[in-house]
């Protein structure tokens, strides 16, 4: 016996379903991808429609997704999402303008200075009235602090227009942070 | 005095909703594997039918056409001015200079610009290398020419800082003097250095 080993390790091959391309894609990217979805619409069902869409539509096009990089891939569902979103966003804003041209009325916000939440709300409110992208960009640099030529990576833009569009969102915000008393729109 | 930033961490919905019960997207995930398994790949659209595609050709050119002059001047200034600024810089600090980070670079800002908005006689979008590559070529008058060549004919090999609404967006070393004419280089799609070259005006 001597000599021999007791027991060998050897790797088991466990016959088991080759994992489903798609399922994958889903379990890897879909909470980062909600995150960004709910701070692009205005409500919970909202976000989950939009990453169930974009979801979709990359089972469609399984084949044109990168699959080098999870960055990679994750750039691109985070294009197709927002893509998705400016279409949504485009039809919805006809629509709005269309129904306020109805009621006669501005949009009115309803402002009471003294509240630090209300104003808040408000500039959350105004990040509706962005192109989605924009929107997208202003998110992605202020809430999860991406650097500027990380985003330009992730949507295959230049450095110099993402700083664009964050300088023109902030610029678009501001003026709704300056109708409130005692605040500024300091840039960092 | 609060920023921008703080306004929209405390109205961040991704921060004070509940969280999503993972129930949730567990049906979510059931329901994009159903559905994707039914419906059969579709192909991606390739192009227009041949009729829809002559009527807006035809809309294009009427537009192209007559559109300034059908419609009112106003609808298509629809492109905020932008504060152009072009400030020089150092490589390092200095009393009364600012600093300022871009792409991860340190710079030392002067605190007064060489040229801003009313030194810009006219902008342009010039195509560069390639279909999709476009800059914003920046034609200075006559005065903000002088102001430019002066402050640049003594800056050679240090930094100059583009900046728009007070934020740097390019900040180029000077390799030689520059007078009338600026280019913004920066591998600009065309919609994107028309909207620059507007906003500059």
């Amino acid at each position: 016996m001597e000599g021999q080993p007791i027991a060998a390790i050897s790797p088991v091959k466990v016959a088991c379903k080759p994992a489903d391309p798609l399922e994958v894609l889903f379990d890897t990217h879909y909470q980062r991808l909600y995150r960004l979805a709910r701070r692009l619409v205005p409500g919970v069902e909202d976000a989950l429609d939009l990453v169930q869409e974009t979801f979709l539509r990359a089972a469609r096009s399984l084949n044109s997704i990168p699959t080098a990089t999870m960055t990679e891939q994750e750039a691109w569902l985070v294009r197709v999402l927002i893509n998705l979103r400016r279409d949504q966003w485009r039809k919805d804003r006809v629509r709005l303008l269309h129904a306020r041209e109805q009621t006669g009325g501005k949009l009115q916000i309803s402002a009471d200075p003294e509240s630090a939440w209300i104003a808040s709300a408000t500039v959350w409110r105004a990040l509706d009235q962005l192109d989605p992208r924009r929107r997208a960009i202003v998110v992605m640099h202020e809430l999860d602090a991406i650097s500027v030529p990380a985003i330009a990576d992730v949507l295959g833009i230049n450095p110099i227009t993402v700083r664009w569009h964050l300088s023109a969102g902030r610029r678009e915000l501001a003026r709704v942070v300056n109708s409130f008393k005692g605040v500024s729109h300091e840039k960092d | 005095m609060k920023k921008i930033s703080e306004f929209l961490q405390q109205a961040d919905p991704v921060r004070h909703e509940t969280q999503i019960p993972p129930q949730r997207f567990l049906e979510l995930r059931n329901a994009v594997m159903s559905e994707a398994s039914t419906a059969p790949p579709v192909a991606m659209k390739t192009g227009l039918p041949l009729r829809r595609l002559a009527l807006m050709a035809a809309v294009l050119l009427v537009v192209m056409i007559f559109g300034s002059r059908l419609l009112p001047r106003h609808i298509f200034e629809t492109h905020a001015t932008v504060l152009f600024q072009i400030r020089l810089a150092e490589e390092t600090p200095a009393a009364g200079l600012t600093e300022a980070k871009v792409d991860g670079k340190v710079i030392y800002l002067h605190a007064e610009s060489v040229v801003s908005n009313d030194d810009i006689a006219r902008t342009e979008v010039i195509p560069g290398n390639g279909p999709l590559v476009f800059h914003v070529g920046i034609n200075l008058t006559t005065e903000g020419a002088r102001k430019m060549r002066l402050a640049t004919e003594n800056h050679l090999g240090k930094p100059i800082a583009i900046l728009f609404d007070g934020e740097i967006v390019a900040a180029p070393v000077v390799r030689g003097v520059i007078g009338d004419a600026a280019m913004i280089s920066g591998n600009f799609t065309r919609e994107e250095a028309e909207r620059i070259a507007m906003g500059l005006r």
